[in-house]
């Protein structure tokens, strides 16, 4: 009998996370003291009261209201972990699409040069920019500063970071990427994943059986922004092994259906996730009926938040009232 | 956009016969079909494949038959793009961005001529060379990703299906039960009497559909509903619709490379055998999705979003 190469499935809705924070929705009133400070994501209406214009949850320091947005394209702060593509290689610097609102700028000055010299950056370096990085490349950095218009500059001064290779991209809403401890993570089941705050995760495969962390992020990267024709005496980029690449596939699908279910976007829950899913065929992941069997110990009420944090937000809730 | 390292991964992965998303090489995505979605329309569709999604209303209006085919009808189709998915997204089939849509709509035209499907057409006829119904196909791209003939074609096929036009009478002065008739003034000689009441009406012929199935070529292998990503690191695509009888309706290139011969005539046969299973497959999925449009008591009451729209 042939393999079937169809399946047809019902267009039945996939589960949502409940928020255990309040979300407000445009225009809802907030309750705020007199005296308040209007911040992003609200307005004072003409009664005087203040709504939000965005959805989103709400935040409070001391006076200052603001909603932070479920939705948003990604505002970075210094020291985040970003994965980024060249789109255009330009004088002493490179422009790349960072998910934000405006392009990131990667200076030539702030990459490592081959064997990690140090010195001053000549024309001829300016030259040979497209030896480094050419457009459509993919890199993951950090953000080192921003500047006046708001646009981000990024940095790859550290071994961990550089041109991607040997994996795929997945594309997941930023809003779900939370600021780890270590952004670099290596699973126990042998693939890595770059958490990048932009929403742009990395998924590649990695040694099996060894710690859960990574130190400092080396031996992830084959390539260190070094030139292609340099790159090999590093370590010579090997094409992952069928296995591996199957795991590769599980964790990228495993991504996809958390973002498609809006849950956060972190190693628990995809560990949790990948673990759920070894019942299945790789490339059943993503039927609907699978999807919510996968998700459904992802779904469990976190511990952090059943706490600490869940009080928070009763408390908050409360205020709202 | 894709680096020469992604390019590299996806060449690989495909020989290896596991895609990114862990599909073999002639595995779709897959898909979901829903109709009657708008109960303005004659008959709608919505299709998805993963993170590719169509919409197709049909509707229908009386015209003159065209003079060189006094006993058919016709379908017209056309197709837009939303601003999520614009024409600057769909795959290189022309090399103006401009043009793609246009490639597209003639390419699908060809699934609609009196060379493809000309039983369905004559069922359309009213009175030989004075009436005939007029279906117009709108395909809207919602979201793009990978093939979107494929898609469009079986959401049209789909939204077809779901077709019903009133039932019409030639002429004649009897009055029958229920349902308000009206004068409809053709540029006929004689008048005709349409029953606007939907449930007596007869659904459009549609068994005779003919289906897309493109074929990418992703180094040297036949890649089945390659998607934007895949496509990237494609070279030439084919494109085969072939009717449920195993007729070849249109043959379509793309992509803009050149294509070896042998590894042609390997994906057009490839391409035949899973267009046959795709009519097994589209038959039973479109059954399953009427059924469930009765389930919600087509057309939806006051109030209740039908479909996807809830």
């Amino acid at each position: 009998m042939a393999p079937r190469h169809f399946s047809f499935v019902s267009p039945s809705p996939l589960p949502k996370a409940r928020s255990y924070m309040p979300v407000v929705t445009p225009g809802d009133v907030l309750p705020a003291e007199p005296g308040f400070l209007r911040g992003h994501g609200t307005m004072v209406r003409q009664d005087g009261a203040l709504i939000a214009t965005v959805a989103g949850t709400v935040e409070r320091v001391n006076k200052l209201v603001c909603v932070r947005p479920l939705r948003s394209r990604y505002s970075g702060e210094v020291g985040d972990v970003v994965v980024c593509r060249i789109i255009e290689v330009g004088q002493k610097r490179w422009k790349v699409d960072v998910n934000g609102r405006q392009d990131g700028v990667v200076m030539l000055s702030s990459i490592n040069l081959p064997g990690g010299e140090q010195r001053r950056r000549t024309a001829e370096d300016q030259l040979n920019m497209r030896q480094f990085y050419v457009e459509h490349d993919l890199l993951s950095a950090e953000v080192q500063a921003f500047f006046q218009d708001g646009s981000m500059s990024l940095h790859t001064r550290s071994l961990k970071y550089g041109k991607l290779q040997d994996g795929v991209l997945v594309v997941v809403n930023p809003s779900l990427v939370k600021r780890l401890t270590q952004h670099f993570h290596r699973f126990k089941f042998g693939v890595d994943v770059i958490f990048a705050m932009n929403g742009y995760l990395w998924v590649s495969a990695g040694p099996e059986g060894e710690t859960e962390q990574l130190a400092d992020g080396q031996g992830m990267l084959n390539d260190v922004g070094i030139g292609d024709t340099e790159s090999s005496d590093r370590s010579a980029p090997r094409p992952p092994t069928r296995e591996q690449r199957e795991k590769i596939c599980r964790v990228r699908n495993a991504l996809v259906a958390l973002d498609t279910t809006a849950l956060a976007v972190s190693p628990s829950t995809v560990a949790t996730v990948y673990t759920a899913s070894l019942q299945f065929a790789v490339k059943d992941m993503l039927l609907p009926h699978v999807i919510s069997t996968i998700i459904a110990p992802a779904m469990a009420p976190w511990p952090e938040l059943t706490t600490q944090a869940a009080a928070a937000a009763r408390i908050q809730h409360h205020d709202c009232e | 956009m894709a680096s020469a390292a992604e390019q590299r991964y996806t060449l690989h992965g495909v020989a290896a016969d596991l895609r990114d998303d862990g599909r073999a090489r002639l595995d779709f995505r897959p898909l979901s079909l829903e109709v009657h979605l708008f109960p303005q329309a004659s008959g709608s569709a919505r299709a998805v494949a993963g993170a590719a999604e169509v919409l197709v209303g049909v509707t229908a209006e009386l015209a003159a038959p065209p003079a060189d085919a006094p006993d058919m009808g016709q379908v017209l189709l056309s197709i837009d793009c939303g601003p999520a998915a614009s024409a600057a997204r769909l795959p290189e089939y022309a090399a103006a961005a401009d043009e793609r849509l246009l490639w597209l709509e003639e390419a699908l035209r060809a699934l609609f001529s009196r060379e493809s499907i000309p039983e369905a057409l004559r069922t359309l006829c009213i009175a030989r060379g004075t009436q005939c119904w007029v279906l117009r196909v709108h395909a809207q791209l919602l979201r793009l990703d990978g093939c979107p003939l494929d898609l469009i074609s079986l959401a049209a096929a789909a939204a077809l299906a779901a077709t019903r036009v009133p039932r019409v009478s030639g002429g004649g002065a009897d009055e029958l039960g229920g349902g308000k008739r009206q004068r409809a003034a053709g540029g006929g000689k004689q008048d005709l009497d349409l029953d606007e009441s939907l449930d007596e009406s007869v659904p459009f012929d549609c068994s005779t559909l003919p289906l897309y199935v493109t074929l990418a070529n992703i180094g040297g292998y036949a890649v089945a509903d390659a998607t934007a990503h895949e496509r990237r690191a494609a070279g030439s695509t084919l494109s085969l619709a072939l009717s449920p009888a195993g007729r070849v309706c249109a043959l379509r290139g793309g992509g803009g490379f050149g294509l070896h011969l042998q590894l042609a005539g390997e994906m057009m046969q490839l391409a035949s055998q899973l267009c046959a299973q795709l009519h097994a497959d589209a038959k039973d999925a479109i059954a399953q999705a009427l059924a469930d449009a009765e389930g919600r008591r087509w057309p939806a009451g006051e109030g209740t979003a039908p479909g996807f729209l809830a």
